[in-house]
């Protein structure tokens, strides 16, 4: 959620059932500000908590910000105790199944290394009896599982609604200034719900989701195409709020303020999928 | 279709104008020319521009000049900042409210259907809340003018009545305390981080202060939250009064009563009925032991069979068609078979259903509560069986938001989904709810309901006082003293205060041997045909003996350290701190396993809450083959399953060779055994 609306973000935020302590919040905001211009970001986001075992440091805290593309430049920071802003390591791909395979919960300490157990690899003899090859426990960081976990975040399951972004004649994709929220009818459909990063699919097949497409705007994947379907849930509560969780990583919500341009999605969770979730529909 | 023509003409006739004007311009450029030398001039580039951009389009009729007017006015109009950045974006703006219909009615007149719904439903709510406060304050202030006038007329009034007087006032500003409760407790959930938005925690303590007003409960409280996909459910607990709880008690007896009547009913033929009713009477005879409710039960049977007779002899229906029926079936049978022919009989043995705690007790101490709207009603959930607390313990499913939606799992969840939320929630709440050491005391007056709990509780003594420990209803200890900042942050001195729930699926054990003799008995008394019942007996007992050992109670209030996972490498529970403005920090005591599950203290004030989707924190993923035997384990190894290497060829030929042997041998072998039948004959 964009930091310069911070105060009514988290006034959205706490439809979640969680929020942020006053003091908490208040380090936040004006630390990120601070940030912001000391790496002469455009705009900054906090990104939501993620929990850790740890007594002491018992959040990790992200945040991202960009220069001038909002998906290229791209720069994200952690903080364990909501003010001193660190910048977040690369991610590195070759991680991402281990990320995915680690049992535990995060430690709170980022220098942490942890032995993932893999799963075992089946080769056939010559016989075809199938013989399980137990893999060497592999070696993951706690600062690289982080960078993995808020990458699998940011691509799987943030969300925008339509039109909040918009690529101009540069080919920059920036803020759409002219955003004025959903209305109660499209908030209904799950077209109207863009995933928040560089699209994947074909340009044309997402435009031609819409019957009034429009090409600076549109071009992004909307939430109906990814494959665990359903894997969002969708809820317009009394005053016209709408909020969508999404059940593939539990803690992920985003809420929206009808007709107003408030949105915004953020995270508080424990940092694991939630790879049940076929079995749990 | 005259509009349109028109229209066409007007464009053709446009665009004929403004050829004929271009003509005529470059004529007169022409004269121009020839007449003064002055070629470059700007009024006549800025006449063509100009003229250019006012052509009409083809296909809206609009022309530029007009469309950029329109965006430049409204620019200077509004002023927004940096329209340059996103120009291209405001002139589409200005294109789409050109097209828009100016005059919309049907806009105005629209509201948004669910909205509308809900304003509908809430404000007569709201409005009635409204008058009570309206009429309070009344109330009040008639009182304040009496005390005005008494104290008028009486000057001379004694001190103790006046402060008496001023109690009773400081009494009635407060409402319910329950309504003060919810608000302050949310209080202290917003410095923790936890909560909910105002407006919704003030319809929240408002649909609690409803439940509160109703006088069968004897407390009430919010429990949680649970997140469904289409709707959430908002929890609460109560617990009934003890008038209540007899009175539900007894009502559900009857509905037991009726239920267990009804199968049986079906089944009776005439010959049955007095046979069973012969039965019911033997049975009365020799079970003298205290069984109340199975003499009931069995009086009941009798007295409704002879009313089942007297009206089936009245009325022919279709039971009678069925009786029929059965017998015509009966018929084609050969009668003799039954004594020359052993039936073989299936060793498959029905697993004992073990029956759910009753309201008031174990589980079903507290009855919950759940709405999905707070300005609905609140809705009952059912008691928690503990064969439904067995198999949400096997399935992993997120709630509908639905309490008619079936569960779709594989070890088939017996129920819909409010079966499957109470169950949910009487796990949650036996793991998750924890206090302070010597925060709650067991309530030691209250023996009258734990006496007359379950059948032949005399079997073991010790157990029997396990059992009374771990049942018992709690009440907060006057005499606690807050405990030190240093000791909360140790596990040590956290404690459960809920019963753990057992591998049955209940709070109390349930010993399984009594009622698989009763179901002996039963089948006894249902067909007194077999005559091998007392040999079944003593099967039914070893087997029970080997399957089911009285599991290990755990005593109420014990210790959290305690507490362990039996795969995750993970610590249960984490102790947190709010921030330090406040005087004394309040301690957060939030569970890893059921995550959402949050407990907080503060000096004399302790209260938990959930608030999640309703999963349990497994590290490993889910899967529902685990529950099924392994491979290698489905047929254990034995003399009937052996594992043997493949035969040879030589092997074979040996085998083929034995074979041909044995066959000549078999030959006179058969004759033989023939002829020692026939000398048997």
């Amino acid at each position: 959620m964009n930091v310069e609306a911070f105060r009514e973000n988290l006034e959205l935020m706490s439809y979640s059932g969680f929020k942020l302590k006053e003091l908490e919040a208040d380090l936040i905001e004006n630390s990120l500000i601070i940030l912001q211009s000391s790496n002469k970001l455009q705009n900054i986001f906090f990104f939501g908590r993620i929990e850790t075992t740890s007594e002491e440091n018992s959040y990790y805290y992200i945040a991202f910000g960009y220069t001038c593309d909002i998906f290229k430049d791209q720069k994200f920071f952690y903080s364990l105790n909501g003010f001193e802003w660190v910048m977040m390591p690369e991610m590195k791909p070759k991680l991402l199944p281990i990320t995915l395979q680690s049992r535990s919960l995060l430690t709170g300490d980022p220098i942490n290394v942890e032995h993932v157990c893999m799963m075992p690899t089946f080769i056939a003899d010559t016989e075809n009896v199938f013989r399980a090859c137990p893999k060497k426990p592999k070696k993951l960081k706690e600062e690289d599982r982080l960078a993995c976990i808020v990458h699998l975040l940011m691509t799987e399951s943030a969300i925008m609604p339509r039109s909040l972004l918009y690529r101009q004649v540069t080919r920059c994709i920036s803020y759409n200034p002219s955003f004025a929220g959903l209305n109660r009818m499209e908030a209904n459909e799950m077209k109207n719900f863009q995933l928040f990063r560089y699209p994947k699919n074909n340009r044309n097949y997402n435009l031609s989701k819409h019957d009034d497409f429009n090409y600076q705007t549109d071009f992004f994947d909307t939430i109906d195409d990814l494959v665990p379907r359903n894997c969002f849930s969708f809820q317009i509560k009394d005053r016209d709020i709408c909020l969508i969780r999404a059940l593939h990583w539990p803690g992920m919500i985003f809420v929206h303020k009808l007709n107003t341009k408030y949105q915004g999605f953020f995270y508080f969770g424990n940092g694991r999928k939630n790879l049940d979730l076929l079995f749990m529909t | 279709m005259t509009s349109e023509m028109s229209n066409d003409e007007k464009n053709k006739g446009s665009r004929k104008s403004s050829s004929i004007n271009r003509k005529t311009i470059s004529n007169q450029n022409y004269r121009m020319k020839q007449m003064t030398e002055v070629f470059p001039s700007l009024k006549k580039d800025l006449q063509n521009a100009k003229l250019f951009l006012q052509q009409s389009s083809n296909e809206s009729g609009d022309s530029l000049y007009e469309h950029l007017t329109r965006v430049i006015t409204k620019v200077i109009d509004e002023r927004p900042s940096n329209v340059v950045d996103h120009f291209e974006l405001y002139s589409e703006r200005v294109r789409l409210e050109k097209f828009r219909m100016q005059d919309m009615r049907i806009e105005v007149a629209y509201k948004e259907p669910d909205r509308l719904t809900s304003a509908q439903r809430m404000l007569p709510i709201r409005i009635e809340e409204y008058n009570q406060q309206q009429q309070k304050q009344r109330q009040q202030m008639n009182k304040n003018k009496n005390e005005m006038k008494s104290m008028t007329s009486t000057n001379s009034v004694v001190m103790d009545e006046g402060e008496e007087d001023d109690e009773q006032n400081d009494v009635i500003y407060y409402e319910s305390p329950a309504v003060k409760d919810l608000c302050e407790l949310q209080f202290y959930w917003n410095l923790l981080g936890i909560g909910f938005p105002r407006e919704e925690t003030f319809s929240l303590s408002c649909a609690i202060r409803k439940l509160k007003t109703n006088a069968i409960f004897s407390s009430t409280r919010f429990w949680g939250k649970i997140f469904g996909l289409r709707n959430d459910y908002y929890i609460a607990e109560c617990t009934l009064t003890e008038d209540a709880l007899e009175k539900r008690i007894d009502a559900v007896e009857k509905a037991i009563n009726i239920m267990s009547m009804e199968p049986l009913n079906r089944e009776f033929s005439d010959q049955q009925r007095k046979s069973s009713s012969n039965a019911s009477m033997r049975f009365e005879s020799t079970s003298v032991v205290g069984k109340n409710s199975k003499n009931e039960k069995s009086a009941v049977v009798v007295a409704t069979s002879d009313d089942i007779s007297s009206v089936s002899d009245s009325m022919p229906n279709k039971r009678e068609m069925n009786e029929t029926f059965d017998e015509n079936e009966r018929k084609e049978y050969p009668t003799e078979w039954n004594f020359s022919m052993n039936i073989p009989q299936t060793s498959y043995r029905r697993p004992i259903e073990i029956p759910a705690e009753k309201i008031g007790h174990g589980v079903n101490r507290c009855v919950y509560y759940v709405c999905t709207n707070l300005y609905e009603e609140w809705i009952e959930l059912p008691l928690a069986t503990p064969h439904q607390i067995n198999v949400s313990r096997r399935i992993k499913k997120y709630f509908t938001g639905n309490l008619d939606a079936e569960i779709p799992s594989h070890p088939t969840f017996p129920g819909t989904e409010r079966n499957y939320l109470r169950a949910i929630i009487a796990r949650i709440s036996s793991s998750t709810h924890v206090a302070p050491r010597n925060f709650y005391e067991i309530e030691s007056n209250k023996n009258i309901i734990d006496g007359n709990n379950e059948d032949g509780e005399e079997e073991n003594d010790n157990f029997d006082e396990d059992k009374c420990n771990n049942d018992k209803p709690i009440r907060v200890n006057a005499s606690y003293h807050p405990l030190p900042l240093d000791k909360l942050l140790k596990l040590d001195h956290w404690m459960h205060i809920k019963p753990e729930i057992l591998k049955q699926g209940r709070v109390c054990y349930f010993d399984g041997r009594l009622l698989i003799n009763n179901q002996v008995n039963d089948n006894d008394d249902e067909s007194s045909i077999d005559d091998d019942n007392d040999d079944d007996d003593e099967n039914v007992t070893e087997i029970t003996n080997i399957e089911m050992r009285p599991e290990m109670l755990v005593p109420l209030f014990t210790s959290c350290s305690g507490d362990r996972l039996t795969n995750d490498i993970i610590s249960p529970w984490t102790i947190r701190l709010s921030d330090a403005f406040v005087e004394s920090p309040l301690v957060l005591l939030q569970s890893n396993i059921w995550s959402g599950a949050f407990t907080f203290v503060k000096d004399r004030i302790c209260d938990n809450i959930y608030i999640g989707f309703g999963c349990k924190y497994t590290s490993l993923n889910y899967s529902p083959t685990s529950f099924l035997p392994q491979v290698e384990m489905e047929y254990p190894h034995g003399e009937d399953v052996k594992e043997e290497n493949d035969p040879s060829v030589d092997d074979e030929k040996e085998w083929e060779r034995q074979q041909e042997m044995n066959q000549n041998n078999h030959r006179s072998d058969d004759d033989d055994v023939s002829h020692e039948v026939e000398i048997n004959n």
